[in-house]
């Protein structure tokens, strides 16, 4: 992995924080991760890429600079000069395109904004108009210096996360910090492939139980199959008896984290406080973690 | 296209009914379900005559199954379904058709067209998702 360009000042070092599995810990471990990045002097980005149930923002009070939303092509049909011949419907890999009555009729929810239906349509009938399916919000963070917000959120009853998500990525790409730290969705569907491709180290967090172990060595698939970069952080270690490190060493990935099944973690993070600033002590574990990001940790040298 | 109950072109044919189905006669039950029905049976309610079509490629359709079982019925010059229950992607596809839904739960697909014929079917309202998640 080459990590050389990284550490000279170009683009950001890119940090996913990402599970198979719901409820492992994801927001522990960014939130707490991108504090204690911004406490050391580094530009820090954090990234809720969780659009459908953001919460990075109940733990940083963030003061919102922008608020842009985000639209996705959908494709409308003029009925008046559209012929109803069908090849619109023959070319829509999603279905979402059909012939009723004298006219194609586009059904939105399905359309993903390809534009092919615009093309083979010979009457140009078929056009595409923007439809709004979320915002991005973003700004600095009270009292932490160094660290911003950006946030996405999908509107209600809708499904288009994954736009949403590439516009969260550049939004925090352009506010040109050292390091963006991705707040993964859950799962290895489409959102979380569109919040994790191409970073630069894909962190995986895990806990020990049975649900825990099957969903990380999904995540572990995705991650191969994206080429990332991999390792593991392991909370609530202590809860469960499924064979995490097993799993790790049969693929290679290494635990760069332990946190452990603490009740203090469960009340802090309750009150919507953070590990880093209430038990110190605990929160050690992840300037440990942030020496595996050989960029992070040179250019966290350089600028103490 | 054949059309066993057509009499003539486009907009002066008979009503046709469309009625999903568990088999391919009329004296199969309607399949509650619209657009993963196995088959839809489009019925002339004077006659019977019948054309019967497999529904095999919008049941195993991972996504838009209402919407292609709706298509296939319009395309067939339906002016009412007789079904179970429609989706609301469904509702809305039959809406913009111009083709009322009825409920034949309960019924083969001969009572059903009998049922319709005498105004003794109710009118379907549009109905939760099957899937929950597109």
């Amino acid at each position: 992995m080459i990590h050389a360009d990284k550490a000279g000042g170009g683009a950001p070092y890119v940090l996913a924080i990402a599970s198979g599995k719901g409820g492992t810990g994801k927001t522990l471990v960014a939130t707490n991760a991108a504090v204690l990045a911004a406490a050391t002097g580094l530009r820090v980005v954090l990234a809720d890429c969780d659009v459908e149930a953001p919460n990075d923002h109940l733990f940083l009070r963030c003061v919102t600079e922008s608020a842009s939303p985000v639209a996705v092509p959908v494709a409308e049909v003029d009925p008046s000069a559209c012929s109803a011949c069908g090849r619109c419907r023959d070319v829509c890999a999603y279905g979402a395109v059909r012939i009723l009555g004298a006219s194609a009729i586009v059904f939105d929810e399905l359309c993903k904004g390809c534009g092919l239906c615009v093309d083979v349509c010979p009457e140009h009938a078929v056009l595409e108009a923007p439809r709004r399916v979320g915002e991005v919000v973003s700004g600095p963070v009270e009292g932490r210096p160094g660290l911003s917000l950006v946030t996405g959120r999908l509107d209600v009853g809708q499904v288009k996360s994954p736009s949403i998500i590439r516009s969260v990525r550049a939004a925090a790409a352009a506010l040109a910090g050292d390091l963006v730290v991705l707040d993964a969705p859950p799962g290895v569907a489409c959102s979380a492939v569109a919040a994790v491709r191409g970073s630069d180290l894909l962190l995986l967090v895990t806990e020990p139980t049975v649900f825990g172990l099957h969903d990380l060595e999904l995540s572990l698939r995705l991650g191969r199959d994206l080429d990332l970069p991999m390792a593991v952080v392991l909370n609530r270690e202590g809860t469960g008896e499924a064979d995490i490190e097993g799993l790790c060493r049969s693929w290679g990935v290494p635990i760069v984290a332990r946190i452990p099944f603490d009740r203090r973690i469960a009340q802090v993070y309750a009150r919507g406080d953070l590990v880093a600033d209430e038990l110190p002590e605990l929160a050690q574990v992840l300037p440990e973690l942030l020496e595996v990001l050989p960029g992070i940790s040179r250019r966290g040298v350089m600028s103490l | 296209m054949s059309s066993p109950g057509g009499t003539g072109p486009r907009g002066t044919r008979s009503a046709r009914v469309a009625v999903s189905a568990l088999g391919a006669s009329l004296d199969d039950r309607v399949d509650e379900r619209f657009g993963r029905a196995a088959f839809l049976l489009v019925v002339d309610p004077e006659t019977l005559a019948m054309e019967s079509v497999d529904n095999t490629a919008n049941r195993d359709a991972l996504q838009g199954a209402g919407l292609g079982a709706a298509e296939t019925v319009s395309a067939r010059g339906a002016t009412a379904v007789i079904t179970g229950h429609l989706g609301p992607k469904a509702f809305q596809a039959l809406r913009v058709a111009g083709i009322d839904g009825f409920d034949g739960t309960g019924k083969t697909v001969r009572q059903a067209i009998a049922a319709l014929n005498d105004g003794r079917l109710e009118p379907l309202a549009e109905g939760e998702s099957h899937t929950g998640l597109t």
